[in-house]
């Protein structure tokens, strides 16, 4: 494995949280006026990549969660 | 959601509101093609692991500019009241140490490295399922995922690691890799989860998609017979459903209970055809239970439960696409009902002659005792349902032969309850 890589893995590694620090999420994180929101990226439904609620600041949101069915 | 989709379709348009959903559901395919379907112009996001936390559907939320919620499931009926008390009004921004109350960044988990945390079961749970939402069920680690999402549930025994195991389980067997136990592996997952938080409807739900007619609360996939033929009149390639629908899927307990086909011939009567000992299809089943019973708060017909049968051809072997339907003929114990005596495969379809055909019924027998057995011999734990199954299946050399497999299914009994009684079992 080449200095690049290794740096560049090192790198990614240093970005994730330590898993120390996971928090199971409640329904009260999405219920609860006057909460920040959960930090929350997620596959979209299509395939076409991914989508990260972080990516909505500054607008106003109306998040559904629900089901098909 | 197609109400708040409508409402807000001009609010959207000028840029003052943005819709953004996430769906639950083990397939996202079905949600996609419900997307096409209704026309949703937003970004949906799939968690069947249930990382946003949710124990129940829908659940709306208004975010203001510095991700604060403002408003809770709002009244589609008020809607004038949405926009001037939350769309309208300029909210302060949260005190600086507000944090985020946890998270899931799916491309972070993906990197997350077991071996160098302090909690290395957590951390390769959490790196297996962000793989395996990345991947599907087509991921090339999918079996080691698997393997760690049962260690971490095995390890910490909490229903949210078992409940994610299962969706492991049954994302393996919608892919590849399946085998024959991931089925029934994930069910008894999702069942040990419910019978942990009975309150978990998301969990619930996961089960009753392939539980008994009579545990449904409504149909759960009827819809998309109708969404693929309206897509198809706009024009429009509907989004392909990857997975079947099995019967259960587009079952509904307001409808009619199926016509008893009491009077069905078996397929084999005399016993002749030859059997196949799983050389050239493997057979696979499981039995789905009413969630009833993994509380005490109702009763159900004893032994409810929706049984999935599964042929699945081995190595170079092939269904023969212009004989007779497979079919599976069902011996019933003394006592029991069944929706269907004779139960007939759907049709291979073209270019897919070596995928699985399954099919599924229901079956039950008496109800649970109200109270503990009056002595004497205990009620049984257990009952064995055999079935066979015949079909015509083509070999590597071209030959096309008609076999006969014998299955037995166990199909288990809850024990009688008294009142009161509020044992998991």
């Amino acid at each position: 494995m080449g200095p690049a890589i290794c740096a560049l893995l090192t790198a990614l590694q240093a970005t994730a949280p330590p898993p120390s620090d996971v928090t199971e999420l409640q329904t009260a994180a999405w219920t609860t006026v006057g909460a920040r929101i959960p930090d929350l990226e997620l596959p979209l439904i299509d395939g076409s990549g991914t989508f990260d609620l972080a990516s909505l600041r500054g607008k106003k949101v109306l998040l559904v969660q629900f089901a098909s069915w | 959601m197609p109400v708040w989709h409508e409402l807000t379709r001009d609010v959207a348009a000028d840029g003052d509101l943005t819709l953004v959903g996430i769906v639950q559901e083990q397939h996202p395919d079905r949600t996609a093609l419900f997307q096409q379907w209704r026309e949703f112009d937003f970004p949906i996001l799939w968690d069947p692991f249930g990382f946003a936390g949710l124990d129940v559907v829908p659940i709306l939320s208004g975010i203001d500019e510095h991700g604060v919620v403002r408003v809770v499931r709002p009244n589609p009926r008020a809607f004038e009241s949405f926009m001037a008390e939350f769309v309208e009004q300029e909210f302060d921004a949260p005190a600086a140490d507000v944090e985020a109350p946890g998270a899931f960044r799916v491309n972070e988990a993906v990197r997350l490295e077991p071996s160098a945390s302090g909690d290395a079961a957590v951390a390769a749970g959490r790196r297996s399922a962000a793989r395996l939402l990345l991947g599907g069920p087509a991921s090339p680690t999918i079996d080691a995922d698997v393997a760690a999402l049962e260690a971490l549930a095995a390890a910490t025994g909490a229903p949210t690691d078992r409940f994610r195991a299962g969706v492991a389980r049954r994302m393996r067997y919608d892919g590849p890799s399946a085998r024959a136990e991931d089925f029934q592996v994930a069910v008894d997952a999702w069942r040990g989860a419910l019978a942990a938080r009975p309150d978990q409807y998301i969990w619930r739900r996961r089960i009753q998609q392939w539980g008994p007619r009579l545990d449904k609360p409504y149909a759960f996939y009827d819809w998309v017979e109708t969404a693929q033929r309206e897509v198809a009149a706009r024009g429009a390639t509907p989004v392909q459903v990857l997975v079947p629908l099995s019967g259960s899927e587009v079952a509904d307990k307001s409808r009619a209970v199926p016509t008893s086909d009491a009077d069905a011939a078996p397929p084999d009567p005399t016993g002749g055809v030859t059997r196949d000992a799983g050389v050239h299809v493997r057979v696979e089943t499981a039995v789905a239970r009413h969630t009833a019973d993994v509380d005490s708060r109702s009763r159900t017909p004893r032994g409810s439960c929706r049984v999935h049968v599964t042929l699945r051809p081995r190595a170079a072997a092939r269904w023969e696409p212009e004989a007779d339907p497979a079919q599976l003929w069902i011996e019933l114990p003394d006592g029991w009902s069944a929706t269907t005596r004779l139960a007939t495969f759907s049709a291979p379809r073209k270019g897919h002659e070596a995928a699985p055909l399954t099919v599924d019924f229901g079956a039950s027998t008496g109800p649970i005792p109200l109270g503990p057995p009056d002595g004497g011999t205990p009620p049984p734990t257990e009952a064995t349902l055999r079935a066979y199954a015949v079909y015509s299946v083509c070999l590597e050399d071209g030959t096309c032969v008609f076999r006969r497999q014998d299955l037995e299914i166990v199909l288990p009994l809850p024990a009688p309850k008294g009142p009161g009684d509020d044992d998991d079992r």
